[in-house]
């Protein structure tokens, strides 16, 4: 049997009705989340760029977060460069990348026309994930590590895999979509950095939903477009570089949103900051209060995640995505770490850059927790308080996302493009994804709350 | 300087009035041979699933679909459509720089920005031209390498033939074209295991797609690196790897002969298996000399191809059209009882005519392990003794020292339009391709082309 047919095979296999509803949360946060992120970027210039306005017609289906209406090709196109736009989307270690940016652009323009319904949509999401990721096994880090863009070159497997489930594919077309996939995934990671890092994930997206949709009509693809020795996994990882039978076992068992799950980026900036930030926040919340009275601050983390840029103060917007002392101040000072205080006019705020000079940074033993951070506090009477932070919150199971998280951040994001009242209404709708009657509903609360 | 930004200012080197006329007459012929193959090519019965798939109504635009009843659509849909039909039979044209089809991803993507920006021939001439360098040029230092591993070229290295011709069409400078090159590196893609399924001519589509896209997204700002190609995670050790491709090879010998005189391109001049060429051209060749042979003349016929070309070729008793197109002894047979081969020539119904089943069971095919691997002869025993031989060595169709006439041209070209443009319409559509002046619009070719009156 082909391999494009044994992964067909599984992923037609998993059952729906026996999704983990802890699963399905995860699922649902994710597309919360991604859509929020897509309501970001939907009025970045990159954005704006990928819409060819006079080139891309128009069409039925809803562009987030923009009052353009396209073709379900090009709709999947620009919701994939929008969500992605900002990298401020989810990631997933087994993809070493963003899956959702890729899955749901790549089915919301067949669920907002197909009546599909909000469990069919997280299903087929939840089946794409798994598929992405189960390919990603059999060939990463090695992929990665050469210098593919796994978001887009694996990503594509989740999207033409979830096309296909809401296209009710059987088998065998399921397996030549995955086929013809294989010769459409393209991204290199030497692109980083530019405008072209987005553009794969919108070109994966549409690429993913082209593949299902032209197998769904009957086109063939070669079976063995994978593992042939002119395949896939030879002409992208190369000899010695991939191996299948990971990426056909251990299917659902448990679910890879289960295990090892998908992280969700809560603040704008360097993710090695972010347990620092959960600790200030924590504080700020909790035994501190008021930030007037803090005498000095020392932060410890692993030495892989203190590295240069990171221990800079912030001088540009730009730099400060990357400054701990910045982050670490905004959320002792705020207890929010959120997209506006990147803006350039925010980053002369006298208290922030007081607290800003009496932050220390000290390297941890290399046993310390990798993404951990503690922090410890000596306010002006002396006293001094204290937070650790083992794993940062969202980073998967093991450090489920609050809700109110989520909300916070959505609401940060979303609320570029929509009115505040349309904000919590999307939201609210997003966290009853699983009961919404049809997807439509989703895509026009949204774009009647489009400002 | 950036490997993109060097390249670029290669590519901007080539200028119409610059080129010579040979360049001019063989531009021209490319574009009519790749209209004609992509005419005949929209027979495939997935090129109607592309359009839906596209949702092509779902976007007004200025470019022709070709022979599809005067409908137009956006430019990127264009290049997908028209690249897609124009490799759909395998019957472009190719090179053997490129390992490749260097027309079907660059024409479709020139044709569709020049109708949009009502450009005139000349423009398109000279994209084209700088296009097909591009490719050719990349290959000279990619391959075989590339080739082997498993990319297909004609996609992986004809997204950035598109992709230069469509930066000159929208008059990028050097850094435009390097941001539209390196971006289309991000874009690249096409597996050797698709072939022998729809998915290969659509990876021609989607390179022409890519390349104009490239060029539009540079157009509106949108940033690429203009390292990605020597970068540690860039083309170049990404789609070869270290110590497999050589980069001097590809800025170099710019201010010499162009690529597309020498070693040239070749136009494939019979719609089946390229490995049997050299036989049906030997054949040809006895017919040219004593006339269309009756079956009931010959006592026996041998072919020899080379064994590797045999391989795939050896069906002396073809089932179907598509049999027949890879059978050397059904198309040793059908060259000389009919003189020719047809497009027509492949259907499973009448594929098979008395003449060939007569000649058929007279055939011996062998192999053999000649440097030539193109090397081809056909030797015919006559009832009354006598024997006919004579032999060829087609590679990859016919180049620059083996031309096609354009007699013979505008035969190849009729045969693939007349379907859909009819017998006149198709006469006068070559005709008024190859008659383009560098001043002169587009719109009356592609006006002929679209078949908006065959309707």
């Amino acid at each position: 049997m082909s391999l494009s047919f044994e992964l067909a095979t599984r992923a037609q296999a998993l059952d729906p009705e026996h999704f983990d509803p802890e699963a399905l949360g995860f699922a649902r946060v994710a597309i919360a989340d991604m859509i929020g992120c897509a309501l970001l970027g939907a009025q970045s210039q990159t954005t704006h760029s990928a819409l060819l306005t006079g080139v891309h017609g128009t069409g039925p289906c809803h562009v987030l977060g923009r009052h353009e209406r396209l073709s379900r090709l090009d709709a999947a196109f620009v919701n994939g460069v929008s969500g992605h736009a900002l990298d401020y989307d989810d990631t997933s270690k087994s993809l070493s990348g963003h899956p959702t940016v890729i899955i749901i652009p790549a089915i919301l323009p067949l669920a907002e026309t197909m009546g599909t319904t909000g469990r069919e949509l997280l299903d087929a999401y939840v089946i794409g994930v798994e598929a992405a990721t189960r390919f990603a096994r059999g060939v990463n880090f090695a992929h990665y590590e050469k210098g593919w863009h796994p978001t887009a070159t694996l990503g594509i497997f989740g999207a033409v895999v979830s096309a296909g489930i809401l296209l009710k594919l059987d088998t065998k077309k399921m397996a030549h979509a995955i086929s013809m996939a294989a010769s459409l995934a393209s991204g290199i990671k030497a692109n980083f950095g530019t405008d072209t890092k987005p553009l794969h994930a919108g070109l994966s997206a549409r690429n993913g939903l082209f593949a299902a949709l032209m197998a769904a009509d009957g086109v063939n693809a070669s079976p063995t477009a994978i593992e042939h020795p002119q395949g896939f996994l030879e002409v992208f990882n190369g000899k010695g570089h991939y191996e299948i039978e990971p990426m056909l076992t251990g299917w659902g068992a448990p679910l890879d949103l289960m295990s090892p799950g998908i992280s969700i980026k809560k603040y704008p900036c360097v993710y090695s900051v972010h347990a620092a930030i959960d600790a200030v926040i924590a504080l700020h919340n909790g035994p501190l209060g008021d930030s007037t009275q803090i005498a000095d601050v020392v932060v410890r983390m692993h030495p892989r995640r203190l590295l240069p840029h990171v221990r800079n103060p912030a001088t540009s917007a730009l730099n400060a995505k990357f400054s701990l002392p910045y982050a670490v101040a905004r959320g002792l000072v705020n207890g929010a770490v959120q997209l506006e205080h990147f803006e350039e006019s925010a980053l002369h705020d006298p208290e922030v850059t007081r607290v800003m000079e009496l932050i220390r940074m000290e390297e941890t033993d290399p046993e310390f927790s990798d993404y951990g951070a503690e922090v410890q506090v000596r306010l002006k009477n002396g006293s001094t308080v204290r937070a650790f932070v083992d794993v940062p919150l969202g980073r998967g199971p093991e450090s489920p996302l609050p809700q109110e998280m989520l909300e916070a951040k959505f609401r940060d994001c979303a609320s570029r493009s929509l009115s505040d009242a349309g904000t919590a209404e999307v939201f609210d709708m997003l966290m009853r994804l699983d009961s919404l009657p049809d997807v439509a509903q989703l895509t026009t609360t949204i774009a009647s709350a489009t400002l | 300087m950036s490997f993109a930004k060097h390249l670029s200012e290669c590519a901007l080197s080539i200028r119409l009035d610059t080129l010579p006329d040979a360049a001019l007459h063989i531009a021209r012929r490319a574009v009519a041979d790749t209209i004609g193959v992509a005419l005949a090519g929209r027979s495939v019965p997935y090129l109607t699933t592309l359009e839906a798939t596209l949702e092509i109504t779902s976007a007004v635009g200025e470019a022709t679909l070709w022979g599809a009843g005067g409908a137009k659509a956006s430019v990127l849909h264009a290049a997908m459509v028209n690249g897609t039909a124009a490799h759909a039979l395998d019957f472009d044209d190719c090179s053997t720089t490129m390992g490749g089809h260097p027309s079907a991803p660059i024409v479709p993507a020139v044709l569709a920005l020049s109708e949009q920006l009502d450009a005139s021939a000349g423009q398109a001439i000279e994209a084209y031209v700088t296009g097909v360098e591009v490719e050719t040029r990349l290959a000279r230092g990619l391959l075989p390498h590339h080739y082997e591993k498993g990319w297909h070229p004609t996609a992986t290295l004809g997204v950035f033939g598109a992709a230069a011709a469509s930066a000159r069409m929208l008059g990028f400078d050097a850094a435009a074209m390097a941001n539209t090159l390196a971006m289309a590196a991000s874009m690249a893609t096409g597996l050797k295991s698709n072939f022998g399924t729809p998915v290969k001519p659509i990876h021609v589509g989607q390179a022409a797609h890519n390349g104009v896209l490239a060029a539009l997204l540079t157009q509106q700002g949108m940033s690429a690196n203009p390292e990605a190609f020597e970068h540690n995670y860039g083309f170049f050790n990404l789609f070869n790897g270290a110590g497999t491709y050589d980069i001097q090879a590809i800025l170099t010998g710019w201010d010499g002969p162009l690529e597309l005189l020498d070693p040239g391109i070749a136009i494939k001049q019979h719609p089946c298996c390229g490995s049997a060429h050299s036989a049906i051209d030997a054949a040809l060749a006895l017919v040219s000399e004593h006339g269309i042979f009756a079956p009931e003349r010959i006592a026996s016929i041998a072919t020899q191809t080379h064994e590797r070309r045999l391989a795939h070729t050896n069906r002396p008793d073809p089932k179907s059209g598509l049999d027949a197109k890879f059978s050397v002894q059904f198309l040793t047979a059908k060259a000389l009882t009919a003189g020719r081969l047809r497009l027509g020539d492949f259907a499973d119904d009448s594929f098979l005519t008395p003449e060939c089943a007569a000649v058929l069971p007279k055939i011996t095919s062998t192999g053999h392990q000649k440097e030539d691997a193109y090397f081809g002869q056909v030797s015919v025993t006559l009832t009354d003794g006598t024997i006919l031989q004579a032999d060829a060595s087609t590679r990859f169709g016919r180049g620059p020292t083996n031309p096609m006439s354009d007699t013979e041209l505008k035969e190849k070209f009729t045969d693939c339009a007349a379907g859909t443009l009819g017998e006149q319409g198709a006469c006068a559509a070559f005709s008024a391709c190859l008659a383009l002046q560098p001043q002169d619009s587009l719109v009356d070719l592609l006006q002929r082309v679209s078949a908006k009156e065959a309707c």
